[in-house]
């Protein structure tokens, strides 16, 4: 059952692990699933990157703010360089801040895949990209198309729907558990 | 001038020195029939045709994002093809998708052929001779055909012609998917293409032998409004629900009601395709909706029979009508549902066995008895049925039927649309049902929900209960199908299109599978009628875009003219008809810029796709013949942008986002760089927003003149500010020329470009693709 766990600081424990570490849509059943990824370990893997890359998807525009302010915490707390994607500038904007690039989701991934993309700045390609914010199905893809053509890249998903074709994903978690989460991976940042 | 008469003498006419014998002219043109008939073979050249698609998928190239790591079509499998690995016969996780592609651009293509040769085979058999008739505004009558094939069709033989030859191309598009056969992913990807414009020529043929045999309207723009919606069907009267897509059932259905003098009592109503042409047929029909309500009208229990032919039909459809007690007549090989097969029993003793519970339905093959049996039985159910209906399931209120709910979420996790259930449901117990009744409009309709509870809660009940208001007043007009643009409509706006004073044609097409519900592709519909694009739309896009109302109260159809022009907004009919929004780009490459059709598909392709405006959204793209649709528009260089849900399709068509576009100029044969138009060919966009934007962008042409560059530029940069909140950031790409910046901006715009050291370029006079 969704709601039925705790997490102590980094460690979790499940009362139906199976259930909540499976595909949001238990269908999507991939041959290799992410590993659930808690805050303390997403904030290392982050902290880690030499060169991280940061999607926030259209679903900002529709979810409670509070996901967008944390997103732009996250973001301010790290060298990250920020791609708003699907019209979540209109977000963004509420806070005043100004994603580094606006391009859809598959136009990034597309880029992102080919190992000899010069990035943004031309310094070369990133090694991990943060998701979140990105619709559940359209998502699942684009992470389906970086873990099986795009070997050089890592992906983590913040979203609050466990993502099987990510590298590292947030499991199935309840709205209020998501903000936690979120707000435990800013301190961690420090 | 004094008037002097032409002398006659046998049939002859002489004018001013010309003589002309009417019998010289018979035996001409019979000869020229004869030789049409003869001498041209229906055939397509494939090899050429790979070369167009070798190039363009050279600008265009394919991006996978597979829905499945694995292979398990054959027993070596399952192989794990996952990181691009190989499986047993050698075929990597790449070539794989492009392989699925193929096949499911095939299955969508198969299924229009087998629809287009039931209507030929009609056709054919009502007189295989038969002239075919078109409008006489349209000399153009079968723009595809004549592109690919080099044949005009004039008789019921030739369309059989064309259609043999497409059966013939789809059997080697299959057999190429076979294992061991086909093994390069571009190769994969040029037949895919093949076989999307193979889905185009039977999408022609089926119009063009339906307008003939049920005397369909040929292009008249004003055609009537048609009631459409949930609640316009009067439950009161015998119901007669037809599902599918083919107009065969319930074109003898009508009739048989007609001359029994039956009509008016009976409720004769659509959903899907089969919607729309019964509308065409008979403006008395009435049309439910799309694919999308499938399930909740069926489970309302409001049909007193259904009638099936072909097409998006839900494979439980027998159970879903035998819970509510509603016989069944299916009328196609295609989809028989396992039920007997009554076509050589009398009206009487089929309608006799469903009465007396014998069966649950039959199948009937022959037309006549299907409209007889129909009208029959659907008048001794309703008369059985005003006794309490003998459903299985007897109606509950909501609130029994919402006590069971344990709140474990499985229902939400499989909803396509993500819908929050949970939270409805939790809401409704404590007697709040208005998340519940929002949820109309938003569910696709699929009913996994119903699938994952364990307390077999019937939540696409639920939801109707909930929005039972919503439902009752839920009638909407639509224009009926109009079928076919004409050629004086093309002529008065290929110019403004080409040179892009018109700034695009956006074509809706495909299924209801929406992300956030039916009101976006409205949405998107009048977002750009209110700029002057024109809108042209087919199938379930056609009725879901009915399914608004303004302010004022008024749907889209009573706001815009039919007319193919300056905001208009058309509907061509049902899926079928998608053939005419390509053919109305095809015209205009032929009407406007004089492009010799016959067997000229590169140069007409080149032209479309480096000239006209056109755009395709299939915004709720769910089936294989959506796919293939949107897979055959990509050759004829048409871009189609998809909702989310299609990236499921596993494939788009991607150019290169970032930097400008090697082309060729045909008339010094020089390389010119320009602009990335269109930018893409088969793209799966995020949001509302972004295909807002994006559908503006794709009806660039680097063959835009400055002041018509200028009024396509002003639309994006108008839109992208509203639906992102920001000016666009890939502006330098676009405009070649100061004199390009659109008024408003200039100032923040010719900034910007400044910062990135732009340059005014010019632009190329014909621009081509094709670099050989």
């Amino acid at each position: 059952m969704i709601n039925h766990y705790i997490v102590v600081s980094h460690i979790i424990h499940y009362k139906d692990i199976g259930d909540i570490m499976l595909a949001w849509n238990p269908a999507l059943i991939s041959v290799n699933q992410a590993r659930i990824w808690p805050p303390k370990m997403a904030a290392l893997t982050i902290k880690q990157s030499k060169r991280p890359l940061f999607i926030m998807g259209s679903l900002l525009n529709i979810i409670p703010e509070k996901i967008t302010e944390k997103s732009i915490k996250i973001a301010k707390k790290i060298n990250v360089t920020v791609v708003a994607t699907g019209g979540s500038n209109l977000a963004l904007d509420k806070y005043e801040f100004k994603p580094d690039h606006t391009m859809g989701v598959v136009e990034i991934i597309n880029n992102l895949k080919n190992p000899d993309w010069k990035g943004f700045d031309g310094k070369g390609n990133y090694d991990l990209v943060l998701f979140i914010g990105v619709p559940y199905y359209l998502g699942s893809q684009g992470l389906s198309t970086l873990k099986n053509f795009a070997p050089h890249i890592k992906t983590l998903t913040l979203c609050r729907f466990m993502h099987p074709n990510a590298d590292m994903s947030y499991p199935n978690i309840s709205y209020d558990e998501w903000v936690d989460w979120l707000s435990k991976l800013i301190d961690y940042l420090d | 001038m004094p008037k002097t008469e032409p002398k006659r003498e046998n049939d002859s006419v002489i004018i001013k020195g010309l003589d002309l014998d009417f019998k010289d002219i018979d035996v001409y043109l019979k000869e020229k029939q004869k030789v049409n008939s003869v001498q041209k073979n229906v055939s397509l050249n494939y090899p050429e045709l790979r070369e167009w698609d070798l190039n363009l998928l050279s600008y265009f190239k394919p991006f996978y994002a597979p829905l499945c790591d694995m292979c398990c079509m054959c027993t070596y499998g399952k192989c794990d093809l996952s990181n691009n690995k190989k499986g047993a016969c050698g075929i990597n996780l790449e070539k794989q998708q492009s392989r699925i592609a193929l096949l499911t651009s095939c299955i969508g293509a198969s299924t229009h052929a087998a629809h287009a040769r039931d209507l030929v085979d009609r056709l054919l058999e009502k007189n295989s001779n038969l002239e075919l008739k078109y409008s006489n505004l349209i000399d153009l009558t079968s723009p595809i055909t004549t592109t690919l094939t080099g044949i005009t069709p004039r008789t019921a033989n030739e369309l059989d012609e064309v259609m043999s030859c497409v059966e013939k191309e789809l059997t080697n598009l299959m057999a190429s998917a076979h294992t061991g056969q086909e093994g390069a992913h571009l190769d994969f990807e040029s037949k895919a293409l093949h076989a999307g414009v193979m889905d185009h020529l039977a999408l022609e043929v089926a119009e063009i032998a339906q307008i003939n045999l049920y005397d369909l309207d040929k292009g008249e723009s004003n055609t009537p409004l048609l009631e459409i919606g949930m609640g316009v069907v009067d439950s009161e009267k015998p119901v007669i629900l037809c599902i599918g897509h083919s107009i065969a059932p319930s074109s003898k259905i009508i009739d048989y009601a007609d001359e029994k003098e039956l009509l008016e009592g009976l409720e004769i109503c659509g959903l899907c395709c089969t919607a729309i042409e019964q509308g065409r047929y008979s403006p008395k029909s009435k049309i439910v909706g799309s694919i999308s309500r499938q399930l909740m009208f069926i489970r309302a229990g409001i049909p007193d029979l259904v009638v099936l032919d072909e097409q998006c039909i839900r494979a439980d459809i027998l159970e879903l009508c035998a819970e509510r007690n509603i016989p069944i007549i299916a009328t196609s090989d295609k989809c028989s549902l396992g039920l007997p097969d009554r076509t050589r029993e009398s009206p009487q003793k089929i309608v006799s066995e469903i009465m007396n519970g014998d069966s649950p339905g039959v199948l009937i093959r022959d037309m006549d008895k299907v409209g007889k049996v129909a009208v029959d039985l659907a008048l001794k159910v309703k008369a059985r049925t005003l006794t309490p209906r003998e459903n299985s399931l007897q109606e509950e209120d909501l609130e029994t039927l919402i006590k069971d709910c344990v709140e474990c979420g499985q229902c939400e996790r499989v909803c396509s649309a993500m819908l929050p259930i949970t939270t409805s449901l939790s809401e409704a117990k404590n007697g709040d049902t208005s998340l519940l009744a929002s949820f109309y409009g938003k569910c696709v309709g699929c009913g996994k929900c119903m699938e994952a509870c364990s307390e077999n809660i019937p939540l696409i009940d639920l939801i109707r209960m909930a929005a039972e208001e919503k439902i009752a007043s839920e009638k909407y007009l639509i224009r009926s199908g109009r079928g076919p643009v004409q050629d004086v409509e093309i002529r008065k706006v290929g110019a403004p299109i080409v040179f892009g004073d018109i700034p695009g044609v956006i074509a809706l097409a495909a299924c209801s599978n929406y992300d956030k519900g039916e009101e976006e592709i409205a949405l998107i519909a009048e977002e750009y009628l209110k700029r002057g694009y024109i809108v042209v739309a087919a199938g379930c896009a056609a009725m879901d875009i009915a399914l608004y109302k303004d302010e004022e109260g008024k749907t889209l159809y009573e706001k815009y003219p039919g007319d193919f022009d300056k905001g208009g907004l058309l509907n061509l009919g049902p899926c079928v008809a998608n053939a005419h929004a390509i053919g109305s780009a095809i015209k205009i490459a032929n009407i406007f810029a004089k492009v010799p059709l016959e067997n000229n598909f590169t140069e007409v392709a080149d032209y479309i796709v480096n000239r006209i405006g056109v755009c395709v959204i299939a915004w709720g793209a769910m089936s294989q013949k959506a796919f293939a649709i949107a897979t055959g528009a990509n050759r004829w260089g048409i871009p189609a942008i998809l909702g989310p849900q299609a990236s499921k399709y596993r494939r788009l068509y991607l150019g290169n986002d970032l930097e400008p576009r090697n082309i060729k100029d045909q008339r010094d044969q020089s390389k010119v760089m320009c602009e990335p138009a269109p930018l893409h060919l088969a793209y799966s966009a995020e949001s509302m927003n972004e295909c807002m934007t994006l559908a503006a962008k794709l009806c660039i042409r680097p063959n835009d003149t400055p002041r018509g560059r200028m009024i396509k530029l002003s639309n994006y940069i108008d839109i992208y500010k509203k639906y992102y909140g920001t000016l666009p950031s890939d502006l330098h790409l676009y405009i070649r020329d100061e004199k390009e910046i659109p008024f408003k901006e200039k100032d923040e715009i010719l900034k910007k470009l400044k910062e990135m050291n732009w340059k005014p370029r010019k632009s190329p006079h014909e621009p081509s693709i094709c670099m050989g």
